[in-house]
Order: C-alpha cells, then structure tokens, then sequence
C-alpha cells in the first residue's frame, strides 16, 4: 500500500497498515493463546482436581482404616488386658470353683464397660462350657458348652488349634443383616497347654456405618472382602451378607465398575494392597455415576479393604474461591503476556520502523541531521545503521554541495559587489565626466543669444560621447558647428576635449569668418596635438566638423563640412549640401571646400552629425539615412523650432524601436528670419 | 598560418578567411567597442596571406554598416591590396548591399574610389 507523502507534522501522518496488520495479528495470538491457556488452564485444573482427589481418597481410606484398626486395637488391647487377669487364669483351671469364679466376675466386672459393646465371652478349654456377659446380664453367665461335632461350633476348635495370641472373626449375619466382630484371644498356661478363649463381641456394622458416613462432600468409603464383595458400607443395601461363592452379586466392588480393564486393575491392586499391609493403592474408575478417584488401604486384621471413592467432580477439593483466584490470575498473566507482545513488538519492530519512516520524511524535506542510532544486532538494527549511513552520505554530500554553493555564491557575490562597485565607480566617474563635457557645450550662450530660433538634439550614446556643438560670435556673425570625433563613449569623450582645443586654437589664430581655413587650420592643430606615430597609426582619431558662419551684413551663410552635410529647409524644398569626404586628422591633411548660401527668410539650417543618418530602425533595420532625414524634414521643417527638437527625438525614438543607439546622435538646426544676430559682445561675468 | 571564423554578434561582422581558396568574408555590421583588438588578426591574416602566398585574394563584403574606427581599419586593409595589386598581386573586392541602404552603398562606393584593382559593388537580389 503506497501512501503518497503526507503533510510535515508526524503526529497527523497516516499509520502505515504494517501497525495494522501487527494488531490483528496480535489479536490473533492473543485469542488463539486465551484459548490454549483455556485449555491448558482447564487441563491443570483436571490433573490438579483429580491429584487433590486422589489425595483426598488416599487421605480418606488411610483415615477409615486408622479408625477402625484403632478401634479394633482397642478392642484388642482390652480383650488382652482381660486374658492376662489372674482371676481368669485361675477360673479356667477351675470353673467350678465358686471362689475362682466370684474373684473372676468381680474382676470382669471392671472391664465388660469398657468393651465396645460392653459384652465379653470365656470358654473354658477343659470343660468347654461358653459364658457370656452384655449390658442386660452384666455378671457372665454360662449359655451352652460347645460341642465338637456341631459345625456351629467347629470355629473354636480350628482357632485352638493353632497357638496364636489372638484372632478377630468377622460373622456376617444374612439373616439378621448385621455384622458381628468376634475379637478370640487365646489363653495358654506356661508351657502354652490352652486354658481357654476369651473375648469381645462387637456389632462392626454399628460402628462403620458412623465411620463410613461421608465427611466430605463427593466421596464416600465403603469396605470389600477379598473378593471384592461388600462387607460394610454407608448404605446397607449394598452390604453383601451372603456366602463366598456368590460371583454374580452385584455388591462387590466390581459390580460398581463400568469398564472390564477397570474391573482387572480393580482385580490387581486388591490382591497387591494386600501384599502390601500399611500401603495405600489408588486408581481412577469410570462408574455409571460417572469418573471417580478409588484408594485402597489393606486392613490386615480383619482380612478387609478399605475403598474410599472420590467424586473429583463433586468433591470441593478445590475451593471455588480458589478456581476463581486461578481464572483471574491465569487471566491477568495471559493479557498481561499479550501487552508485553504488544508493547514489545510495538517497541522492537513498529516504533523503529515509524522513526525510520520519519526520518525518511524529514530527509525527503531535507533535514538530513537526523540519526537513529540503534545498537541493535538485528535486521532493524541493521537497517537503521544502513538509514544512518545513508543520511550521514546524503547529509555529507548536501553538506559539500551546500558548502560549495555557498562559496560560489559567496565567490559570486563577491564579484558582484566588486563588479556592482566598479560600474558604480565607472558610472559615476562618467556621470562626472559627463559633466566636464557639458561645461564645452554652448547651452548658455545660444539660450541667451539664439532664444527661439535654435534647436540642438544632443544624444550621447553612452553618457559622454564623441560629438559635441559649438556657437561664437563676432562682431560680423556667429559661428554654429557641429563635430563627431570618431569612437564614442570615454574614447570619443577625449577627442571632443582634443576637437575642442584645435577649433579654439583655429578660432583665436583666424577668426570666425572662414569655415573652409577653419577647418583646415583646425585639421593642422589635431595633427600637432597628435603625432602621427607608429603606435598611433591605427587608431581611429579623425574627427567629422561642420561648420556655418552667419554673416549679418551680406546675409550668407559659409559653410564648410569635413565628412559633415548641411540640410536647409526653404518653404517646403529641402536641400542637402554636401561636405568634403575627408574628416579632420584623417590619413592625409587636406583642403576643404566652402560654399555660400544666401541666408533667406524662413529658411530653417540643420547641421547633422553622422548618427542619426546611421541608426538603424525600421521594419527592416535599415539606416535611418538621408531619405529618413530627408522626409522628416519634409513633415517638421515648418513647425517651432522648439517643437521640432522633441518631433525629432519623438521620431528617432519610433524608428529605433527596440534597436539600441548605435552612434552619437547631434543636430544643431537655427533659423534667422527678420532679425540677423545682434553684434552685441557678450559681456563676461 | 591560421584561418579566422568569427561569427557574427551585433556589434561585430561575421569574419572568415581561407588561406586553401585564398579568400576573406566579412558581413554584418561593425562597431566594436575596441575596434583595434578586432581588426588586428583581420590585419595580421591578409598580411601573411599576400607575403606568404602568390596565390589571388578574394575579399567578399556584406558589410552593412561600419562606425568611424572601422572605416578606418577597413582603408587600412584596402590600402594592403592596393599595394598588393601594384606589386602585380592578384586581388579583387566583391561588395554586396540592400538596395534600400543608401548609407552602405555610398560608404562602398567611397572605398572604390581609392582603389584601382577589381572592386565590384553589387545591389543584393
């Protein structure tokens, strides 16, 4: 997904799709780990539900067989106690013998409360005559003498046989549905000859059914035989009170097993328990009521096993306050986990590569100063060493270009202000000497002499230039001329001050009358002032002069031209007259011709320096020339003389249009019409 | 010795010389600001070219308008091949102008006028 580049403030930038992505991603893991730590968490509480169960089963059978072996001890103890009295021993020698006797029963009487059942039973070996004493008759009394042939009674003879100090005899009664526990302790003399049997009587089922009532929710402790049947349990329809051979009961402990390898492993760990007096076996079974947690403690005395059966489901093993504790716990880890994810993936992978995407901004505005400086050592890391070395080249290169920028630009601008100071000096310089040239020029004199009847177009191409005009008077007439040094600029400049000083000299030496020997005067002077040198032989030094000299009292005008053409303007003819070829300080000194024109009224004179007749304009760039000139003069020679000089620039300015001025322009035009110049000498101030 | 190629700016003529075909072309106008640097090598050129050679020299001119220091260098150069031509050198001008550029055509027929080899002065068609 291409983002087009936003705008420079970060914090509007779009998110790239990568954070995203990662956050669904996330969410993903996040939901698939829940899961598994559902699963994993339900899993844990199963094993713990069904170890704490087993716990709970073991701790139960191992306590239900403590209190029966304990009771049973008791019994035991008493019935050993009661077998060791003296008095006894001496009533089974002789039990007829009243004295024996009254010493025994006085004796017994201490004892039969404590029994359980406060009964006790003695057989007198000799005589086998079976006396019994309970809570009705508490003095022992004689019932029946035993009887070798009657099964009922083979019991007792097949205990005496074997010298034992005691034996327990547990008696089923069908048909009374109670369970009796006979505790036999065998009495002998010294030399282990049998005196008797004494003993106690118990109804187990009594007591059982008191200690198999459940303590605990979800599990319950029943008694098996051998052969797995029932012999005691909380609920006595379940009690097997019938013969061994009776397989097909359903009051065994199997019966109550759904699976045939839970049967077997029931089969097995019976028959190992056994093995195994004082160890506790436990197995897990599938009942109908569903999964249960089964110990097995072995009660060896009796012959009988103990199961204490579990219901993990129904059993609190675990508290509920506890499974909560865990789900909260379990919980607060897993999304505790899932943020650690977040904000560490968010810290390694998307905060680098937003500030590598940021930095890449800045630098693509041009900030290349910034560095991301990762010591990571991986791909990121790299990437944002690459970044940096990157920007640092960037920086190094734009740096450098800046830097050599600057230093043209500085180099430049150095130029600059120097070439910027050198034209202002050279501009000024001009400027000034611009003004020295103007002090040559006749502008004074002509206003005052000259006021209406004169107009001068003086248009120095670059400030100073190589044309200048000149005006003097005599007492006969005035002089008017115009001169084009050659060059222009600062070069012309120097040869109107060299003009100048040649016309002055021609001036002084022969007056103002003769234009022609002016002309030629004024040629030797500029030829005196510069020698012609080798050095000197290609340069450009000639100077074009026109010159006319009104004289009042013949009313003519003398006109001579070096290189320079009159144009008179008569009541709409125009005519041109032309100088001599030569100019002034050319290759070879020269003579010039004059010519006399008579001065008419409404004539208009105009004397023209070479660079209005050589500007070029027009459609096609052509001179202005003669023609152009000639026509002009053909429109304007009639009007104001004042008029004519701003008609005439007006019209100079349209033909040149955007072509520069190629030459220094001078047109100096005059007219007399009823009044000739007056002779009056200037008075200087 | 090396030829000339000048072009043409707005103050300076087009300038081309050929010392194989023994020709110089000049055209367009000429008012250099230092008009002695510019024609100097024109100079130079047409004097090695008439000392070295026996050959003819061809000047063909469209020249349109030429200020005062100009002018001058151009009689300097026809003053070279006049004195070429009276050394029984082969030289010749041919002058091309506008019609319309009376200023031109009358500076061309000034030159002639001081010269007495071949000097064609031609009006563009």
């Amino acid at each position: 997904m291409h983002h087009p580049p936003t705008s420079s403030s970060g914090h509007t930038r779009r998110q790239p799709g990568l954070r995203r992505k990662i956050g669904i991603l996330l969410l993903a893991i996040s939901v698939a780990v829940l899961l598994m730590s559902a699963a994993v968490g339900k899993r844990i509480l199963h094993d713990l539900t069904a170890d704490l169960s087993r716990r709970l089963a073991v701790s139960e059978a191992q306590l239900t067989r403590e209190k029966i072996q304990s009771l049973v001890g008791r019994e035991l103890a008493i019935a050993q106690r009661f077998a060791g009295l003296t008095a006894l021993g001496d009533w089974l020698l002789a039990e007829q013998d009243p004295l024996a006797r009254g010493r025994f029963l006085a004796e017994a009487a201490g004892f039969r409360p404590a029994f359980a059942d406060g009964a006790y039973f003695v057989i007198h070996h000799h005589t086998l005559a079976y006396y019994y004493a309970d809570a009705e008759r508490p003095r022992a009394v004689y019932r029946y003498t035993l009887d070798r042939n009657n099964t009922g009674d083979s019991w007792y003879f097949s205990t005496m046989e074997q010298a034992v100090p005691y034996t327990l005899n547990v008696n089923p009664d069908a048909t009374l549905k109670v369970t009796n526990l006979w505790i036999n302790v065998q009495v002998r003399n010294a030399a282990g000859a049998p005196l008797g049997l004494v003993g106690t009587g118990m109804r187990l089922d009594r007591f059982l059914a008191s200690m198999l009532a459940p303590r605990t929710q979800g599990s319950m402790s029943f008694i098996v035989d051998t052969a797995g049947r029932i012999v005691a349990h909380p609920d006595p329809s379940r009690i097997e009170y019938g013969a061994l051979d009776k397989q097909d009961s359903d009051r065994t402990l199997f019966a109550g097993l759904s699976t045939e390898s839970g049967r077997e492993t029931a089969s097995r760990l019976l028959a190992e328990v056994r093995r195994r007096a004082g160890g506790v076996e436990v197995m897990e079974q599938i009942t109908p009521d569903g999964r249960r947690m089964m110990a097995l403690a072995h009660l060896p005395e009796l012959g009988w096993t103990v199961v204490s059966s579990v219901n993990p489901e129904a059993a609190e093993v675990l508290s509920s306050g506890f499974i909560r504790l865990a789900l909260i716990g379990g919980g607060v880890i897993v999304l505790m986990v899932i943020l650690a994810l977040t904000l560490g993936f968010d810290r390694l992978v998307l905060q680098p590569l937003l500030a590598l995407t940021a930095s890449a901004g800045m630098i693509a505005q041009g900030q290349y100063g910034i560095r991301m400086r990762s010591d990571r050592d991986d791909e990121i890391g790299a990437l944002s060493q690459a970044f940096d070395t990157m920007a640092a080249e960037v920086q190094a290169h734009t740096e450098d270009l800046e830097r050599r920028v600057a230093e043209r630009t500085a180099e430049l601008e150095t130029t600059h202000a120097t070439l910027a100071a050198t034209h202002r000096q050279l501009t000024e310089s001009i400027r000034y000497a611009s003004l020295i040239q103007r002090v040559i020029l006749p502008d004074r004199q002509l206003d005052t002499r000259m006021q209406g009847r004169y107009f001068v177009v003086w248009l120095p191409r670059d400030v100073v230039g190589g044309d200048f005009y000149l005006y003097r008077e005599d007492e006969g007439g005035c002089l008017f001329g115009v001169v084009d040094c050659a060059g222009h600029g600062v070069p012309g400049a120097f040869m109107t001050m060299i003009a100048h000083a040649a016309l002055e000299r021609a001036t002084v030496e022969l007056g103002l009358g003769q234009p022609a020997a002016l002309l030629e005067r004024a040629d030797r002077a500029v030829r005196d002032m510069l020698p012609d040198t080798q050095r000197l032989e290609r340069l450009a030094t000639s100077m074009d002069i026109g010159l006319c000299y009104v004289e009042r009292a013949s009313r003519t005008v003398r006109f001579a031209g070096a290189h320079i053409d009159l144009f008179a303007a008569c009541g709409g003819e125009i005519r041109n007259f032309r100088g001599d070829r030569g100019g002034i300080n050319d290759r070879k000194p020269r003579t010039f011709t004059q010519l006399t024109l008579d001065l008419e009224p409404g004539c208009v004179f105009y004397l023209v320096t070479d660079g209005i007749l050589d500007q070029s304009g027009g459609g096609k760039g052509l001179p202005f020339g003669r023609g152009g000139f000639t026509s002009w003069l053909r429109d304007n020679a009639t009007l104001p003389l004042e008029s004519q000089e701003a008609a005439l620039t007006g019209a100079l300015n349209d033909y040149r249009g955007e072509k520069p001025q190629r030459d220094d322009i001078t047109v100096l035009a005059f007219r007399f019409d009823q009044q000739t110049p007056a002779p009056t000498k200037e008075t200087d101030s | 010795m090396n030829d000339i190629d000048l072009a043409q700016t707005p103050s300076t003529p087009l300038v081309r010389t050929s010392v194989q075909d023994g020709r110089l072309t000049m055209a367009g106008d000429s008012y250099p600001e230092n008009p002695f640097e510019f024609f100097q090598p024109i100079i130079d050129w047409i004097d090695g070219f008439l000392a070295k050679d026996s050959g003819p020299l061809a000047c063909d001119l469209a020249l349109i308008y030429l200020n005062t220091s100009s002018i001058r260098a151009m009689m300097d150069i026809f003053d070279r091949l006049e004195e070429a031509h009276q050394g029984g050198r082969q030289v010749s001008v041919h002058w091309s102008y506008d019609p319309e550029n009376e200023r031109v055509g009358e500076l061309a027929e000034e030159f002639k006028e001081d010269c007495s080899f071949p000097f064609t002065i031609a009006p563009r068609p």
